[in-house]
């Protein structure tokens, strides 16, 4: 069963949500299908984390949500970011490049 | 908070929030299914592939869902939900608890409050601050320990810590306006100027009372009175400064109004101040006079100088007081400077709290003692319910929390329904306790906080053992239906005999009081008092004018009724049962150190005729000729071995002879007869007029008479038995608040009672069923089930009469003669009693009898 990878930082997933969802509104399978596809199948993340994190992005209004038809004309719930979502993800990011950067750091000087 | 909103959002519309997340999910499972289609699965393959890849869908919907609201608060929602359901279901149950806690809570509210209002409010002054009591302790037991007013002098002449000081004495007083009105009975102080100074108190209108008014005997006597008897009695006009109030004949100048809705420090409803020293005019030898110090007897406020704490103005009274006491033992003795609270004014510091406080536990601990078996009977009966749940898989905690949920809602309900109950009677409570502030009583948000935190507290108290007990794990399905632990009853039992006991004697005692009432309402005063009309004149001039034109008024007026066809009218300086005045007199031949205390009676020399109150020996006395009449027990006491007819009588500086013996009748007071001594109307003042009549015409002649006399004089006439009813309504009060105390226990006993049997009925259903399929007779089966409880209910019985036989002849001064053993009393309370106990054991004993053999043998199958 696919699970979200313990690797992926904590708070890590919201930020890929964020990111994925900058240039199209996506449902929630077209999401973990594409940071599957962009991680070269590293990232696999499952419902049980999807869901809540898009949940917890409604809830803190950084997406919208809407029914619409899907490419095969399946209903689907698209996500679309929110300008508060767009906010979010330029501060988020900013604070991940930089922690990066100091894992980064530690991991080849020390 | 837009956060919360959204929250609440979804909370609303909920069944749309979940209908959403579950086509999602869906969605995701069929594009999920697509896909692995398309990459060459068949169908049916793709759809278990796809599931199984989802995983538990209801788990994940409710993860998600788990962002949004709260997982416990949810779960909280349910149990409650839940309860309320299951509640509804026994209806019987719930408005037993209910009701017990209702009343518990009720109960414990308002001694809250009470005690909120008496020990919690500071005084009601503008700087609390500095301001103290005064109290005395240690040193010898004495009778009288307190302060006398030379203790005041003192320390107000030689303090350093004190600004101001104040005296004062509490004195019940009727007053009125105009003496055309009917006058007040209201609660007075007699204070010393400084009493003011010391309260720091700003009057609405006029000024305090400077030290030159604080005199026995002043020529212009002055008062101050409360905003609310401005409003009532004067109209409110603004010149109400300088205008008179009379208290009987006398009058007294207004010259200060208090502040709105201000009556005194304490919570009692205080209307009028008077300067102390005036009190020696009508009670020369009040106790208030008294010079000891420290053996007295006025109560002292003080104001500290600003900075100066309460221990420091403690010690250096002390230390000034203890110059002046002379016994050695009394060194000993301390001042002590108490904030000012109400109880701090009220005298009983500890004891009024302590008393609250117990008694508040003892009916919160019965009344959940009576649910928490209530309980166990309903979880007995959920036995099944619960087990079921159990064995399905439920944790015990989820089930003990479901059920103290249901607990708390039940208290939750009661403590509002107990608030309210509280608020409604809280005119009541302030009637009972003679003081008239309302904003004190409406229970306000430290009354809510412990009206809501006590009724939690109940719940985890009468919710936790049952929920414990009932959810203890068994193997087997429906095996928590075992046999109590014997103690576990036996300890109900016992609290059932107390709660019957104490209810018993307060019903008892409810009753014997109103038994009490009865009886003196239809008590044989010795006279025919009830056909005694009195007319009271009241003249309109100032005090000195009416003393002067008294003799001439009388004069007339006696000319004038003789004249009449009117029956005989003779005159008393005060109507029957309305105050007992009292002289200090001794014998001829005696000293003033022997004088005792007798009642004194001023009347006509017709009075006797008039009132049928016969004169045994002698006869009747002479106006003006120095001559007295003694009832019989004034004659016994005075002359036990001979005649008391022309002995001589010595009060202050005169000397009468007695010339007659009368009867021992009621003619002051109610519940006893005193020594009396009776002479004839003081010249000067206005006596009432008494004759026997009921007749509306007669009142209209004496009108008549009256007005030709004197216009402006102002007349009331009453019917003398109507004294007797207003003499009657403290004891009234007493016996409704006994009433209601006993009530109120007796239904808590009466729910602990039913509580105990249905737990009984309840735990013994599988038996009751196959006795009655064994052919036992469902009398039978009662009678077992009556002989449990028999025990707690008979000790009770017992231990109840017991307590109310002792404690009727505490109440002797309100019965007025009747037994404390009186029968008609005793079987009311029979009657009340077997009521309330065919109540509580009818609806188990109803529901033992309803069990169906077949089904509790198919139950047990």
């Amino acid at each position: 069963m696919p699970r979200s990878s313990p690797d992926i930082l904590p708070g890590t997933l919201d930020l890929l949500i964020l990111r994925v969802l900058t240039r199209e509104s996506m449902h929630g399978y077209g999401i973990t299908q594409r940071l599957k596809t962009l991680s070269n199948d590293v990232l696999l993340v499952g419902e049980s984390s999807l869901y809540p994190a898009l949940q917890r992005l409604l809830l803190n209004g950084y997406v919208d949500a809407e029914w619409a038809a899907s490419e095969n004309n399946r209903k689907a719930r698209y996500y679309t970011l929110t300008k508060a979502g767009r906010k979010q993800l330029a501060s988020e990011r900013a604070e991940f490049d930089q922690l990066v950067t100091a894992i980064q750091h530690v991991l080849n000087h020390a | 908070m837009v956060r919360w909103l959204r929250r609440f959002r979804a909370r609303i519309r909920y069944r749309h929030f979940e209908g959403d997340l579950q086509a999602e999910i869906e969605t995701h499972r069929s594009l999920l299914q697509d896909d692995l289609a398309r990459s060459g699965a068949d169908n049916e393959a793709a759809r278990a592939a796809a599931a199984r890849a989802l995983g538990n869908v209801t788990l994940q919907r409710e993860q998600a869902r788990g962002v949004w609201l709260a997982p416990w608060l949810e779960s909280l929602w349910q149990d409650a939900r839940y309860g309320v359901r299951s509640l509804r279901r026994s209806p019987a149950f719930s408005l037993a608890a209910l009701a017990t806690l209702t009343i518990g809570l009720a109960l414990a509210t308002m001694m809250f409050t009470a005690f909120s209002v008496f020990a919690l409010n500071p005084w009601k002054v503008a700087h609390t601050r500095g301001l103290a009591q005064l109290r005395l302790e240690g040193g010898p037991p004495d009778r009288q320990r307190g302060f006398s007013l030379a203790d005041v002098e003192d320390i107000a002449a030689r303090s350093r810590t004190v600004s101001a000081i104040g005296a004062y004495r509490i004195v019940y007083l009727r007053v009125t306006p105009s003496r055309a009105e009917e006058s007040d009975h209201v609660a007075a102080q007699y204070v010393t100027p400084g009493f003011f100074d010391a309260l720091e108190l700003r009057l609405a209108l006029g000024r305090n009372f400077r030290p030159d008014e604080n005199h026995a005997g002043a020529a212009n006597r002055v008062a101050i009175i409360s905003h609310g008897m401005w409003q009532r009695r004067f109209g409110g006009v603004p010149d109400v400064i300088g205008r008179p109030i009379f208290h009987g004949n006398d009058a007294y100048t207004v010259i200060g109004v208090a502040p709105k809705g201000w009556n005194g420090p304490a919570p009692y409803a205080y209307e009028l101040w008077l300067p102390l020293e005036s009190l020696r005019d009508s009670r020369p030898d009040d106790d208030v006079f008294s010079e000891a110090a420290g053996r007295c007897c006025v109560s002292v406020i003080t104001r500290a100088v600003p900075g100066v704490g309460p221990d420091r103005v403690a010690d250096e009274l002390t230390t000034l007081l203890r110059q002046r006491w002379q016994r050695p033992d009394e060194r000993d003795r301390r001042v002590r400077a108490e904030t000012a609270t109400f109880v701090g004014g009220a005298g009983a510091r500890l004891v009024l709290p302590v008393l609250v406080l117990a008694a508040t536990l003892i009916i919160l601990f019965l009344a959940s003692a009576n649910l928490a078996h209530l309980q166990l009977a309903r979880s007995l009966s959920r036995a099944r319910e619960i087990q079921t749940r159990l064995a399905l898989g439920a944790s015990r905690a989820r089930i003990v929390r479901q059920l103290l949920t249901e607990a708390l809602l039940l208290s939750l309900v009661a403590g509002a329904a107990s608030l309210l109950l509280t608020y409604t009677l809280s005119g009541v409570l302030m009637t009972v306790s003679e003081t008239r502030s309302p904003e004190l009583w409406t229970p306000g948000p430290a009354v809510s906080v412990f009206c809501f935190a006590t009724s939690a507290l109940m719940s985890v108290f009468f919710g936790l053992a049952p929920a414990l007990r009932s959810t203890r794990v068994s193997l087997v399905l429906g095996a928590g239906r075992t046999a109590t632990p014997a103690g576990r009853l036996a300890h109900g039992l016992v609290l059932l005999t107390t709660q019957i006991a104490l209810s018993l004697s307060l019903v008892a005692g409810a009753s014997l009081l109103t038994r009490g009432i009865q009886h003196a309402m239809d008590l044989d005063v010795g006279y025919p008092m009830r056909e005694v009309m009195v007319a009271t004149v009241r003249p309109a001039g100032s005090d000195e004018a009416n003393r002067a034109a008294a003799p001439g008024f009388m004069g007339a007026l006696a000319s004038a009724l003789a004249s009449s066809d009117l029956p005989p009218v003779a005159f008393a300086d005060f109507p029957p049962l309305t105050v007992d005045i009292s002289t200090r007199v001794h014998r001829g031949g005696e000293t003033k150190r022997d004088d005792r205390s007798v009642s004194v009676v001023g009347l006509s020399p017709n009075g006797f005729d008039v009132l049928g109150i016969p004169i045994v020996e002698g006869r009747a006395f002479t106006a003006g000729a120095g001559e007295v009449v003694v009832n019989q027990r004034m004659a016994r006491l005075l002359w036990p071995d001979s005649t008391a007819l022309g002995q001589r009588i010595i009060e202050g500086d005169r000397t009468y002879t007695v010339v007659g013996v009368s009867r021992d009748v009621h003619y002051a007071s109610l519940d006893r007869i005193e020594p009396t001594l009776h002479l004839p109307t003081r010249p000067g003042l206005y006596p009432s007029m008494l004759l026997r009549s009921h007749d509306a015409g007669a009142a209209d002649r004496i009108r008549a008479i009256v007005a030709a006399i004197d216009r402006r004089a102002a007349l009331s006439i009453t019917q003398a038995s109507d004294n007797l009813t207003t003499k009657l309504s403290d004891q009234r009060g007493l016996a409704l608040a006994a009433w209601g105390a006993g009530l109120l226990g007796l239904v808590l006993a009466s729910c602990g009672v039913f509580g105990v049997f249905a737990y009984i009925v309840e735990e013994r259903r599988r038996e009751i069923g196959i006795r009655l399929a064994l052919g036992a007779e469902r009398r039978q089966v009662l009678g077992a089930l009556f002989r449990t409880t028999r025990l707690a209910i008979l000790g009770g019985f017992t231990l109840g009469l017991l307590l109310s036989l002792l404690a009727g002849p505490l109440l002797r001064q309100f019965l007025y003669g009747l037994s404390p053993f009186d029968p008609t009393a005793f079987a009311i309370v029979a009657i009340v009693l077997a009521a309330a106990g065919f109540i509580a054991t009818f609806i188990p004993a109803r529901r033992a009898m309803a069990v169906e053999p077949m089904i509790v043998l198919k139950e047990e199958g």
